[in-house]
């Protein structure tokens, strides 16, 4: 069924701290209900270059993208998705009641020799000094045009709504299959395993409803995002992505045409044997173009090309804007109030 | 409820009646007088993304016996499973299950799930879950749990020891709702099971291995 219109994001790399803000405001809005969630992050933020969460998601597979839908792993809470622990407050710090019998702050359930969780290599990154780098990448639900998990759920349980292409399991129709989670090769539809069903991003839909953004968005405390409607062309939305084409999409060779979209990450320059620095951005563009790319067909070398022209977009409208010349660019990547970057 | 003849379908069941109590109890009296069946499941259509975990004519076999006492009905199945799978606690995890499929008001549903006009009422075990679940179905991806009540009517025995999985199910004969099929002495009815392996094997849906339709006559 032909969907009327579709909400989109763009995010601004540029722009992301990786503060978490937006995973807490998803956590605790949508995903503390019960603990089969505890391990969801229906939003998070990971670290690029990393493995992401749940851990090497990439590699995984989808259903658009896996010759054999077989060979699709599931991963388990455990090693591929990382136990939430805590730890020993209460033995190391006398405040709220603590004894201070021990001197070290250990997790527990102690991480196991296959140890991982959400932002495990947080921090961590690439490169060799002083070319290290890394950048930021939040995550929600593509809400793809062509969603995989629709596709792959033999119960019709995962639809995608009519009026805003807003992807959401039928938790009633849901009976914990996980073909979804196999289908989507963004990993971004988890399983809870106390309901027994599946559960994913609902891009915060009462919220749209009542042409409110959703949470992710409006609690980011550096404001990267963008929201709106696709055919919306006075919007900062269609203007990134259409008018500016300074944003691409995460992983487009996935073949699900996301509608989350990313400006992707300037860097300081690099520096060369010598100790000079170099022309080059310090987060190579080659890395760039392994994630980012504007549709299924393009080669790595051509969305390498396009993420040079936007950086030069980018560049060329950050000067005009330093000289006091006007710039619709910037003005719409340096947004004054929230009615400016959401409109829903 | 439209009488069935005996010989429209592959094997004719018995539900034998047994007067006074029955428990549910696999070494109980009522199954003493009561015929064994084998039910062999070589049916199967692989869904995309499951595991083709099914042998090159793979054939599996059940146990079965029927009884009841004019009130209640009994089903006893027992089934070879190489370890329990009773859980569906992580992702990879899926627990062992077994169903039977009555045609709820006509005679001719199709075997895979019935049809819109055709509907069939199915009998829904999983060893995770607290209970058997009374199902309708109109056609492939359609089942549904029955959401009212009434039809939460349906207790069993299960347990899995040595290889084997035991399951009683029994129910009231009288249909609770229009969700279920009535159970009426004299008559035929279709019937079809389903075996899903769990474990390893991550059968769920689709997935799984159907026998043919058999002929149940209510004693």
């Amino acid at each position: 069924m032909p969907i009327q219109r579709q909400i989109r994001m763009v995010a601004d790399l540029n722009k992301c701290l990786g503060c978490h803000t937006c995973t807490m405001a998803c956590k605790t809005m949508w995903t503390d209900r019960n603990s089969g969630q505890m391990h969801m992050y229906w939003n998070n933020v990971e670290t690029r270059p990393g493995k992401g969460y749940p851990k090497d998601w990439e590699t995984q597979g989808g259903w658009f993208n896996t010759k054999d839908k077989n060979s699709i792993p599931l991963a388990n809470i455990n090693e591929g998705y990382g136990a939430p622990w805590e730890y020993n407050y209460g033995e190391v710090l006398k405040t709220d009641g603590g004894d201070a019998s021990a001197s070290v702050l250990v997790p527990k359930p102690e991480p196991s020799g296959n140890a991982y969780a959400s932002n495990w290599d947080e921090d961590v990154g690439d490169g060799t000094f002083p070319n290290s780098y890394y950048f930021y990448l939040p995550r929600i639900c593509n809400h793809c045009s062509d969603p995989p998990c629709v596709d792959s759920c033999p119960r019709q349980a995962v639809y995608k709504r009519k009026e805003d292409g807003i992807v959401l399991v039928d938790q009633k129709r849901c009976r914990g299959y996980r073909y979804c989670i196999k289908g989507c090769p963004y990993k971004k539809i988890y399983y809870n395993p106390e309901e027994k069903i599946s559960q994913k991003c609902i891009f915060c839909y009462p919220r749209i409803e009542q042409h409110k953004g959703n949470l992710c968005a409006t609690q980011c405390v550096g404001r990267i995002h963008h929201v709106g409607f696709a055919d919306d062309t006075t919007g900062s939305v269609y203007k990134l992505v259409d008018k500016w084409k300074v944003a691409l999409r995460l992983h487009p060779e996935f073949k699900t045409e996301p509608n989350v979209f990313y400006i992707p990450p300037l860097s300081p320059p690099a520096y060369n044997q010598a100790g000079k620095l170099t022309g080059d951005p310090r987060i190579p563009v080659e890395v760039l173009a392994k994630l980012f790319g504007d549709t299924a067909d393009q080669s790595l070398e051509q969305r390498a090309e396009r993420i040079r022209e936007i950086f030069l977009v980018l560049r060329t409208e950050r000067e005009k804007a330093a000289k006091g010349e006007s710039s619709e660019l910037i003005d719409i990547l340096n947004p004054h109030s929230e009615a400016d970057r959401i409109r829903v | 409820m439209t009488v069935q003849q005996p010989g429209d379908a592959q094997k004719v069941i018995t539900a034998v009646y047994v007067q006074g109590n029955i428990s549910l109890d696999p070494a109980g009296q009522a199954w003493i007088d009561s015929q064994q069946v084998t039910i062999d499941f070589s049916r199967r259509l692989n869904e995309a993304g499951a595991r083709t975990t099914f042998l090159q004519d793979e054939i599996r076999h059940a146990k079965m016996k029927a009884v009841h006492n004019d009130t209640d009905i009994f089903f006893f199945f027992q089934w070879n499973a190489v370890t329990e799978n009773n859980s569906v606690a992580d992702y990879p995890v899926f627990a062992d299950a077994f169903a039977m499929e009555i045609p709820l008001f006509t005679e001719d549903s199709p075997l895979w799930m019935g049809a819109m006009d055709k509907p069939v009422n199915i009998i829904f075990w999983r060893a995770d879950l607290p209970g058997p679940e009374n199902i309708v179905a109109g056609g492939m991806g359609t089942p549904q749990t029955s959401p009212d009540e009434a039809s939460r009517n349906i207790r069993h025995y299960q347990k899995w020891e040595n290889g084997t999985w035991t399951v009683i199910i029994t129910r009231p004969m009288a249909q609770a709702s229009e969700n279920q099929v009535s159970f009426i002495r004299g008559r035929n009815y279709r019937v079809a099971f389903a075996n899903w392996k769990g474990g390893a094997y991550s059968e769920r849906g689709g997935h799984k291995i159907v026998s043919e339709w058999h002929n149940l006559f209510i004693q």
